[in-house]
Order: structure tokens, then sequence, then C-alpha cells
């Protein structure tokens, strides 16, 4: 088939439904006026992306805080919590007593992952790029993005309840194993609140993720064809499908623990504790837990690589490489992703057959995983690297990756799993998958987009300091967490000058405090660069970087309706110094992807 | 009025990040300085770290900076017969992927470096198509870490812990003499029942008679004696949370779920006494749920076996709950 | 100012799925994964089980929770019923069989609160055994998503924008045609639990 019968069949398969559509007479109004319809129950993508944005940042903030608590209660045992200890443990005298270090790591986890991580990578870069690239004027079902936006501000209002609890928030890790999870360990109604706040989290995603899928199949402007979405739509995409397929999964376990807690049933609790017979399974959990826990971690990461590879072909000037390699491994990942869980389960008395097969499973997801990240080597190999900061953002990710996804293997065979299982190895590693790679991608998108979306450039200078101020810490950091692995370190511990084998680790505890802090206060640079933006930063054109997706054809801010006329696209997202651009007298290196230009757009 | 508050706003956050990087720097030269306020004991740490007793500063050992970096920090002593390859398998998983590491980055950075915008740099036109020799590169460079880190991790693995996908084991035509999952069985075999508790660790051996259950069972608590150079064979359990039991010296670890019996077993090579500690979180105090590993000679090993186990028989207490814990052993054998 | 969502705007082309029903798929793929999980949940927990029912339960009947089920069947067809009247502009009839379908859905919702009651007093509490407790945990978890999918349908009913269709613009019956899906899927997942339960 030629390229232009290719291009005819699409735009068949693009009318086609349409009909049915256009007679629909549900139809946008008007930008709306008001403040209440315009900031706070919102209909449109920008700015539900905007709110997830703020959403994210607040708890981030949150996060970090208690991260940086967890380093002080454990390099710094006995001392009270400066400035702010005093009126939050008042009766320890400031010290973060034993029982609320629990409840910090749980928090802290739960908050990164599901409260500032997801709503900035899923809920900021799904809804702000996913109409504006893909050439459409809102997301398609506007309804329920706004109801996806307010279920998961429930879901916090809840979490947030629950850290104002008389016995205050749960403290069971934020894998919640039972039978620690359940009232007869964890007394209090904490772990509820959390049970309830994360399940409204969970539901707002879902809905999120079918609005996600709908709109990328559903609304690609004509000639978008699945060969020339941005490699960020891709990954959104099969975020979402993880997502809506997943979560489910977490909210039946959440039901069964929930029901369990409140109601007295016994579905993870054996026969032997709650002498009722017929005996619960606490395992059960586990494996519910993980069917989801494992694609999670890659439902926080595939938007990040996704954007990435773009923004590492658009600041090369030069086109993606392998675009279709890393769509296939990306798709390869996904769907592996969801048959690996077993690694976290290693040393429950798994047969060994199941074990080893998978160390298998696990250690194939290195193969996708290096065929993109080569790609990505590949991509600025020869490149014309502009150093903006959404590139060196999207650069140290690249390196904190490798880090990351390298340190997995360790952990992905069974043999050397049996000892570094629960250890700071698994801290270290999941911070750098995590707390570094996601992060920086969420950072580089912001710095990216900040453009688009208020329509002001960022400070470039305080974007470098904030590079590297948060940079530097988290590798140092993340890193000196595998020596204390590979030393015997156990996670999830208050003291480690318990044992006497872990005391000498006493000043890397505290060299990593250091740049927890210095990493936390780093964070005060972007929130300044981006309120200082906002208002006074330099005006952006409609395409400061010069790229030729279809978000930079429109104004900033983008309008309300995204695009006037909805564009027909002809070239792919990453056209970038063709050589040809100049024989046609183009004195730029791109073309917007919904440019036609004789003999150079295929 | 805004832009005043965003200047010194401005000026708070540069005085913060000065102050950061004076804190790194003291940092760095604390952990890096070697003193000796070391050797504190356990007793008196207690004491330090209770918080009311007000706040006093609980260091640690300081790390003896006369060994190099990679002793100073090394893994706990290993005095099993089967850590060594774990310890092999960690150590060349760490060293090949420490070496693409260094060349991913190299590259990275060399990249970032040579292809640098400045003036008259031109970005080379590809898209990498699959047939190109350019693409055919990254690929290679794929199979070679596949092949050398993923394959071996894979093939240790299954020797190590003998899973090999349904084939029996033994006639495999590489397999080792004890895979961790390759349970030893008869008269020499030391078995012991663990169950955990909150926050304490409960053994049960047979006793004189060999059999569990039996009133001259011994019960210990927080200590694990065993004799050098025996296989042990443990099957444990827990009384009410997820605890997990990890020997580091060992290079052992398994949970204790309540309401199922997991197995492992071990040996070991030097006497001492080893610290075991509790891997899963299991509450408030799981950072100090610990017990003590006490490996002696075989040969006072019968001794302790037979004393103990003499002295519960006569202690005996029919109405006493505490010791009246167990399972039968050959249920799980 | 008047501006669809939709992208290319001419001619007609093979019949297709609509956006909301594609979104329609990838909601009911999402809740299937709860269901799957759920009563992959209740065979493993009942597989670890000795004696199912355990010993002193007797082993529920069939009868009512068959009859719920074919309550449900029943206004299931009525639902489809009504949408192929729709289909072609027959609105009285279909607003008919709308109307008995939700009357049949209150029936099924009142019947297995009924049986549910009904083994309460018999003596079957939640939480005393597993047994009883992952079996109203399944019926209950199906139940309130066809409470909820049962408000959508008579919210569908009550709003008459769409039942106002013309056969030049079919399009209309959207709405109705993905309640009722999502009622199709509820009493299919009914079913599976159903035999699971009742039969195997
Ligand atoms: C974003 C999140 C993220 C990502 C991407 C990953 C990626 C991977 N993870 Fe990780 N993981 C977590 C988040 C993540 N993980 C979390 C949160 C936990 C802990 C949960 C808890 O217990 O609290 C965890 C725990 C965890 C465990 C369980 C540890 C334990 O508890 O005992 C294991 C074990 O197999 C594992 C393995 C892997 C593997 C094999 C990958 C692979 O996908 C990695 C693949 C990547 C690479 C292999 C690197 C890139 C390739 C190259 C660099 C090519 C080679 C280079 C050249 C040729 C030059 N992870
Ligand atoms: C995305 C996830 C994320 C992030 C960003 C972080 C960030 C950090 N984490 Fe955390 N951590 C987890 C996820 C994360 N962590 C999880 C899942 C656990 C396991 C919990 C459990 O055991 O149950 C854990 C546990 C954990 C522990 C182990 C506790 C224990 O086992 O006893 C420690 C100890 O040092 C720690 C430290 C830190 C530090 C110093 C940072 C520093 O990086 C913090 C410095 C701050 C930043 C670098 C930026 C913070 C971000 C914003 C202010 C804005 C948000 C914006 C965007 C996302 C764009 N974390
Ligand atoms: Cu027991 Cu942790
Ligand atoms: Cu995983």
């Amino acid at each position: 088939m030629s390229k232009d019968q290719h291009h005819q069949g699409f735009m068949d398969e693009q009318t086609a439904h349409s009909h049915l559509f256009e007679a629909h007479d549900e139809h946008l109004h008007e930008a709306p006026k008001s403040f209440f319809w315009k900031y706070i129950i919102s209909f449109d993508a920008k700015m539900i992306a905007k709110q997830f944005m703020w959403f994210g940042l607040f708890w981030g903030f949150i996060g970090a805080l208690m991260s940086v608590m967890i380093r002080w209660a454990i390099s710094q045992p006995g001392v009270p919590f400066p400035l702010i200890g005093k009126f939050l443990f008042p009766y320890t005298n400031g010290v973060i007593p034993a029982d609320w270090y629990t409840s910090l790591f749980t928090m802290h986890g739960t908050i990164m992952i599901f409260l500032a991580l997801t709503p900035i990578i899923i809920g900021f870069i799904g809804n702000f790029s996913i109409p504006l690239m893909i050439g459409a004027r809102d997301m398609i079902f506007p309804w329920l993005n706004m109801a996806s936006f307010w279920t998961g501000f429930a879901g916090g209002v809840v979490i947030l309840a629950s850290l104002f609890l008389p016995m205050g928030p749960s403290g069971a890790g934020w894998t919640s194993y039972p039978t620690i999870a359940h009232k007869q360990w964890l007394v209090g109604p904490g772990h509820s609140f959390w049970l309830v706040g994360l399940f409204l989290v969970g539901f707002s995603s879902i809905m999120g993720a079918i609005n996600y899928i709908t709109t990328i199949i559903r609304l690609r402007a004509p000639g978008m064809t699945w060969g020339r979405l941005p490699l960020t739509i891709w990954s959104l995409f099969l975020t979402s499908i993880l997502n809506a397929l997943f979560i489910p999964v977490l909210a039946a376990g959440f039901i069964l623990l929930f029901l369990d807690r409140e109601y007295g049933t016994n579905f993870f609790l054996a026969a032997a504790i709650t002498e009722k017979g017929t005996s619960g399974d606490p395992i059960l959990y586990q494996h519910l837990f993980w069917i989801f826990g494992h694609p999670e971690v890659y439902i926080v990461i595939l938007p990040g690589w996704g954007l990435v590879a773009d923004l590492l072909s658009f600041f090369s000037r030069k086109p993606a490489f392998g675009y279709r390699g890393t769509v296939i491994s990306m798709t390869a990942i996904t769907v592996l992703s969801t048959v690996v869980y077993g690694h976290h389960m290693f040393t429950t008395g798994l047969s060994p057959l199941l074990t080893s097969a998978f160390t298998t499973l696990t250690l194939l997801i290195s193969i996708p995983s290096g065929i993109f990240f080569l790609n990505w080597l590949a991509t600025i190999w020869r490149g014309r690297i502009q150093l903006k900061t959404p590139m060196i953002f999207s650069l140290g990710m690249v390196f904190t990756f490798g880090l990351g996804g390298l340190t997995g293997l360790h952990l992905g065979a069974v043999s050397t799993n049996m000892m570094l299982h629960n250890s700071y190895f698994v801290v270290g590693h999941f911070h750098l998958t995590m707390a570094a790679s996601s992060l920086l991608a969420s950072y580089a998108a912001l710095y990216f987009w900040v453009p688009k979306a208020f329509g002001r450039m960022m400070d470039e200078k305080l974007g470098v300091a904030h590079f590297w101020l948060t940079f530097t810490p988290i590798v140092y950091m993340f890193c000196t967490m595998f020596i204390e692995g590979y030393a015997g370190m156990q996670r999830r511990i208050y003291h480690p000058n318990e044992y006497n084998y872990l005391q000498h680790l006493q000043g890397l505890n505290q060299y990593i405090a250091i740049f927890a802090a210095i990493g936390f206060f780093a964070q005060f640079i972007f929130l300044y660069n981006l309120c200082k933006s906002i208002k006074s930063g330099k005006k952006a054109g409609n395409n400061p970087w010069n790229i030729g997706t279809l978000e930079w054809t429109v104004s900033s801010p983008a309008p309300f309706y995204n695009f006037k006329k909805i564009p027909t696209v002809f070239n792919g997202p990453h056209e970038f110094s063709n050589p040809k651009f100049a024989e046609k007298g183009l004195n730029r290196d791109f073309i917007m992807q919904d440019e036609y230009i004789e003999g150079v757009s295929p | 009025m805004f832009l005043n508050m965003f200047r010194k706003f401005q000026k708070l956050i540069f005085k913060t990040v000065i102050l950061a990087a004076g804190l790194a720097s003291a940092g760095f030269g604390i952990s890096q300085m070697s003193s000796n306020a070391s050797a504190q004991t356990r007793e008196t740490y207690h004491q330090v770290s209770d918080p009311k007793n007000g706040g006093l500063h609980a260091h640690g050992k300081e790390a003896d900076m006369s060994k190099s970096f990679f002793d100073r920090y090394a893994a706990p002593k290993d005095i099993s017969s089967t850590g060594h390859r774990m310890m092999w398998l960690f150590r060349y998983t760490s060293w090949v992927t420490l070496f693409f590491f260094v060349l991913m980055a190299g590259a990275l950075v060399g990249f970032i470096w040579v292809y640098r915008d400045r003036p008259g740099r031109v970005a080379y036109y590809t898209h990498g198509h699959s047939t190109t020799m350019e693409a055919v590169v990254p690929k290679i460079l794929d199979i070679a870490v596949f092949v050398s880190l993923d394959l071996v991790l894979i093939g240790a693995s299954f020797l190590h812990t003998g899973g090999s996908f349904g084939i029996p084991y033994t006639q495999l035509k590489y397999s080792i003499d004890h895979p961790i999952w390759d349970f030893p069985k008869g008269p020499d075999v030391v078995n012991v029942q663990i169950m955990p508790q909150q926050w304490v660790w409960n053994f049960r051996y047979a006793g004189n008679d060999g059999v569990f259950g039996t009133e001259d069972d011994i019960t210990t608590v927080n200590q694990l004696v065993v004799p050098k150079g025996r296989k042990v064979m443990a099957q444990i359990k827990s009384k009410d949370v997820i605890h997990g039991f990890w020997m580091t010296n060992v290079r052992i670890q398994m949970d204790a779920i309540p309401g199922m019996v997991t197995r492992f077993w071990f040996d070991t090579t030097q006497t001492g006494e080893y610290e075991i500690t509790c891997a899963h979180h299991c509450g408030t105090n799981h950072y100090k749920m610990k017990a003590f590993l006490k490996v002696i000679e075989d040969q006072d090993f019968i001794a302790w076996t037979k004393e103990n186990s003499d002295w519960a028989q006569a202690a005996y207490d029919a109405n006493d709950p505490s010791t009246k814990w167990g399972w039968n052993w050959s249920l799980y054998q | 100012m008047q501006i669809t969502l939709s992208t290319a705007s001419t001619t007609v082309g093979r019949p297709k799925l609509t956006h909301s029903q594609v979104g329609m798929f990838v909601t009911m793929a999402s809740f299937a994964m709860l269901f799957g999980t759920l009563l992959m949940s209740y065979l493993l927990i009942r597989s670890r089980q000795v004696n199912w029912p355990p010993i002193g339960v007797e082993p529920l009947s069939p009868m009512m929770p068959a009859l719920s089920t074919l309550v449900l069947l029943i206004s299931s067809g009525l639902f489809h019923a009504s949408c192929t009247r729709l289909k072609t502009q027959k609105i009285a009839e279909a607003k008919m069989f709308w109307r008995i379908g939700t009357y049949l859905g209150a029936v099924f919702m009142v019947l297995q609160f009924f049986i549910c009651w009904q083994w309460r007093i018999e003596g079957l509490v939640a939480g005393e055994s597993l047994f009883a407790s992952i079996i109203y945990t399944l019926i209950g978890v199906h139940f309130f998503h066809a409470l909820a999918s049962w408000l959508s349908l008579i919210w569908v009913y009550f709003k008459s924008k769409f039942w106002s269709g013309t056969s030049e613009a079919p399009s209309v019956s959207e709405a109705p045609l993905i309640t009722t899906w999502f009622w199709h899927f509820l009493d299919a997942v009914w079913i599976v639990t159903f035999v699971l339960i009742f039969v195997g």
C-alpha cells in the first residue's frame, strides 16, 4: 500500500464514525467566565491539568517533608526535629516517636506515589498534552475528566484528614500487607481512612484512563496515524491501559481488606488467629497487591519514558532514533509487566518453579528496556544538543534510570534477592527509578509545558540551579543506599543503631540526611521560579522551543478550544534537521506536523 | 507588593541554598571523619535513645576508616557454606552492570559534550530504521547485556535455588550440591521450629526424643543455638503478623507468615554469636525485633541439647501455655 | 459559538462504534478485572478449605438466586428490545420495554436483598465464616454496581433528549445503548457468580 492510499484509508476511518457524533447535539459552550466554572469545576482539560499540577505539588511538598523527617529520625536518634518538631510531637518533646516513624514512611510512600507523582506525571501531562498533541479540542469526555480530578481530590482530602486522626495515620507501609494492616494490630481508624482515600484516588485514575484511551483512539486529528503520534502520547496510552486494567485488582484487594478491618471478615486472617474455623490467607493479599503493584511502577514511569524520548529528540534537533522500536519495546514492557509480579514475593515460600519463572520473566524486561534506552542514546548521538532546562532534566533522567534499572537486575534474580529483599538496596533501587527518574521526567514536563500552559517562560538559570540541587542529592542519597543495603541494613527501621552490625553505617545515614535536606530545600527554587514565571516571566511566543508538534501551532497560553480549525497532520512528530529543508528554502531546522511540504512530507 | 514579597523570598531561597551547600560539606566531613566516640554498649545506647531522656545525641559506631572503602562497608561476614554463591553472583552482577553503566554514562556525557549546540553544528538526519548499520549496534549491545547478565543471573538462580522448570533437579548437568530449596533430612539434621510474634523470636527444638510437641521440647526466646557444620532445617510460621527471619550472616531470608509454614535450611562454618533481624515491617518495635544466632561446636551442642531437654522435661508445667506452641513437624516435611 | 469535539466533518462510512461505546468497552474491561479478581479470590479461598460449605453450614439453596437470575436476564432482554425499537424509532414501544426492564431490575435487587436477609435470619452471618463472608461480599459488590447502573438507567429514561431522535440522526440512542451495555455486563457477571457459587 502506498503512503497515499494509507493516508486515504485513515481518513475514511476518521470520518466513518463522525456522523454519529456530528449529529449529537452536545456542543461545547463558550469559555466559562465565572471563577467557579473556570477554576473550580472546570471541564477544560488544560485547566484540569493545572489543577492536577497544583494538587501534585502540594502533596509533593508534604511527602518530601516527610522524607526529611524520616531521614532525621534515622540519622539523629533522640534529637528533636527542628522547628516544627515541638508542635508535631509535643509529648516527646519534639523527638519523632517510633510509632510515628511507621506512619511517616507509610504516608511518605503513599503520598509520593499516588498523590504527588501520579497527578503530575499522568494527570498533568495527560490532560495537557493529549488533546493538544493529537489535535483535539478537548478530552472526549470532559465531564468524566472533571469528575476524575474531584474524585482524586476527595481521596486526597481523606488522606489529609487521616494525618490528624487522634491515633495517627496508617502505619502499615505503602504495601499495606496484612496482617499488620488489620485492626488487631493497627488500631485506630487511620488505615481504614487510607484504604478509602486510595480507593477514591484509584477510581479517579480509572476515570482518567478511560478518558485517555478513548480520546487517543478517537480524537486524533486527520492524518495523525499511530505512527505519527508523539511518543508521549504512546506512553500515556499504554499507561492508561495498565491503569484501567490493574487498579480494579487493587480495588478488589482493598474491598476485602476493608471488610476485614471494619466488618470482622477474615479473608486475610489465618484460622489460628481468628479462631473462626475457616482460614483466610494473608498471601492472597500480596498476590492481589503485586498484580497491581508491579504494573503500577511502570504506570508511573511510562509517561516519563515517552516524554523523555520526545524531549531528547526535540532538543537534539534530530528525529527520535528507532521510533518503531521504542514503541514496540514500551508495548512489550506493558505486556510483560503484568506477569512478573512474583519478584516481590520471593521470600514468601513460593515454589522453586514459580520463583525461577518469575526470575526469568523479570529479567526478560531488561531486553525491551535496553532497546529504548539505547534508542535514547542513539537519539542524542550526532545531534545538536541544546541544553535547555527540559533537556537537562531529561538527560538527568536517562542517567538515573540507567542506575535504577540496572540494579533491578540484582533484585530480579531470586538468588541475590534472598539477600537483598527488604534491605535498603531495594529502597535505593526504587528511589532511583521512581523518585529520581519519574520525578525528573515530571519536572522536565513542567519546564517544557509551562510556557504553553501559562504563556510565559520559566527562568533558565533558576531551572539549572534547581536541576543540580535536585539531581546531585538524589544520586548521592540513593546510591549510598545501595551500600547500606549491601551491608545488611533493613528498610523500615527506626534506629539502625539497634543492631551492632549496622552501627558503623551511621556516618552514611547522616550523609544521606544532609542531602535529603538539600534536595528538599532545592524544591523551593522550583516553586519560586514557577510562581514568578507565571506572574512575570518572559512572554513565550507560540513556539518558544521551535518544535513541530501540534501544541506549538497555537498561541500561548493555549486558547480555550485549542484549535480554531482542526489541523490535518502530514508529518511525524520529530521532523528535525532534514537536509531537504534547505532545498525547499526553509530557513529553520524543523517543520510542523500539520505543514505540508512537497517532497518532504511523506 | 507581590514583587517585593518575591524579592524577599528570592533572597531567602539563596540563603537557604548557601546554607544547604555549607551543610553538605559539613556533613561530608562528619561522615568521613573517624572518631573514637564509638563503642557504645547496648545499654547506654538505649538510655540515650529514649526520647524521654531528653534529646541526647546517639551516634552509632564510626566506620573504621583504616579499611578500604569496600571492606569498610562490606556485607556482614558470611558464615554459611552456601552464601558464597550468592556473593559471587552479586559481585558478578555488580561488576557487569557497572561496566555497562559506565559505558552508557560515558556515552551520555560524551555525546552531550561532543554534540553540544555550537555555531555550525548540524544534526545528522536519521530515523534509525532497522536496516541501517547504526541501528544494529544498539541491538548488539542489548544482546550483549542480555547474555552477559540476564542469562547468567537466570542460570545461577536456577542452580542456586534448585528451580528447574519441572525437570528433576538432580538430573541437570550442572546441578550443585545444596540448592536452597533442596531440603535436607535425616538424623544429622537439626530441626528447629520458629514462631515469631510481636516482637520476639520463639525457637523450638525437638529435644532428646527427636519429636516435636512432647514434654522435653526445648524452647528458647531470641536465641537460636546451632552446631557448627551441621545442616539446620527450619520450619517457620508467625503467631500474629508477618515477620521476616533474616540472618544476614547466613544470607538467608524467609518470611514468617501467620497460618502458613515456610521452610528453609542453612549451615554454618564458624562459631560465634551473630545477629538475626526482622526484615518485614511488623509494627512499632519492628526495629528492635532482634535475636541472636549462637553457633557452637557440635559436641557442645549435643551437651546443650541434653541439658536443656532434661531441664525442660523436669520443669514441664501442663498449665503453662507459653511453651505450648508448635506444630507437627512431619506434616510440612 | 458551537464547536464540536469531533475531528473530520464529512461523509458517511462503515457503521462503527461511537465514542461513548469505545469508552464503555474500556469501562467494562476495567470492571471485568474487578469482578474477575473477586471471583478468583473466591475460587482460591474455596480451594484452600477442606469442607465447603464448612461443617455446620447448610449448602445454600440455588432456588431463589435462580429466580433472581431469571429476572435479571429478562430485564436485560427487555433493555435490548428497547434499544432495537429505538433504532427503528418506535419510541413509545422502546419506552415501555425500558420501563418494564427497570421494574424488573428493581425486583432483582429486592430479591437479592431478600435472599441475603433470609440467609442472615437462618444464621449465615458475614464475618463468622469465610464462606459467608466471601459470598456476601460477591453479592454485595455486585448489588451496589447494579444499583448504580439501575440509577443510570432511570436517569436515561427521564432525559427526554435521548428519546426524541429522528431516523436521520439515530445517534441519539447512544446513551440508552451504553447504559444498557453496562447492565448486560452486570448480568453476565452475575451469571458467572451464580454458577460459581451455587452450581460449580
Ligand atoms: C518507576 C518505578 C520502577 C521501575 C521502572 C522498576 C524497574 C525494575 N524493577 Fe523495580 N521496584 C520499584 C519500582 C520500579 N522498578 C518499586 C517501587 C519497588 C519496591 C516496592 C516495595 O517493596 O516497596 C521495586 C522493587 C523491585 C523488586 C523487588 C525487590 C524486593 O522487594 O525484594 C524487583 C525484583 O525483581 C525489581 C526489579 C525491577 C526490574 C528488573 C526492573 C526493570 O524494569 C529495569 C529495566 C531497566 C534496565 C535493565 C536498565 C536500562 C537498560 C540499559 C541500561 C541497557 C544496558 C546498557 C548498555 C548496553 C550500555 N524491582
Ligand atoms: C515518587 C516517589 C518517592 C519520592 C519522590 C521519594 C523521595 C524521597 N524519599 Fe522515599 N519512598 C517512596 C517513594 C518516594 N520517595 C516509597 C514508595 C517508599 C516506601 C515506603 C514504605 O516502605 O512503605 C519510600 C521510602 C523511603 C525511605 C525508607 C524508609 C524506611 O524504609 O524506613 C527513605 C529513607 O531515607 C526515603 C527517603 C526519601 C528521600 C530522602 C526523598 C527525597 O528525594 C526527597 C527530596 C525531595 C525531592 C527530590 C522532590 C520532592 C517533590 C516535590 C516537592 C514536588 C513533587 C513534584 C513532582 C512529582 C514533579 N523514602
Ligand atoms: Cu517482626 Cu519486623
Ligand atoms: Cu516489581
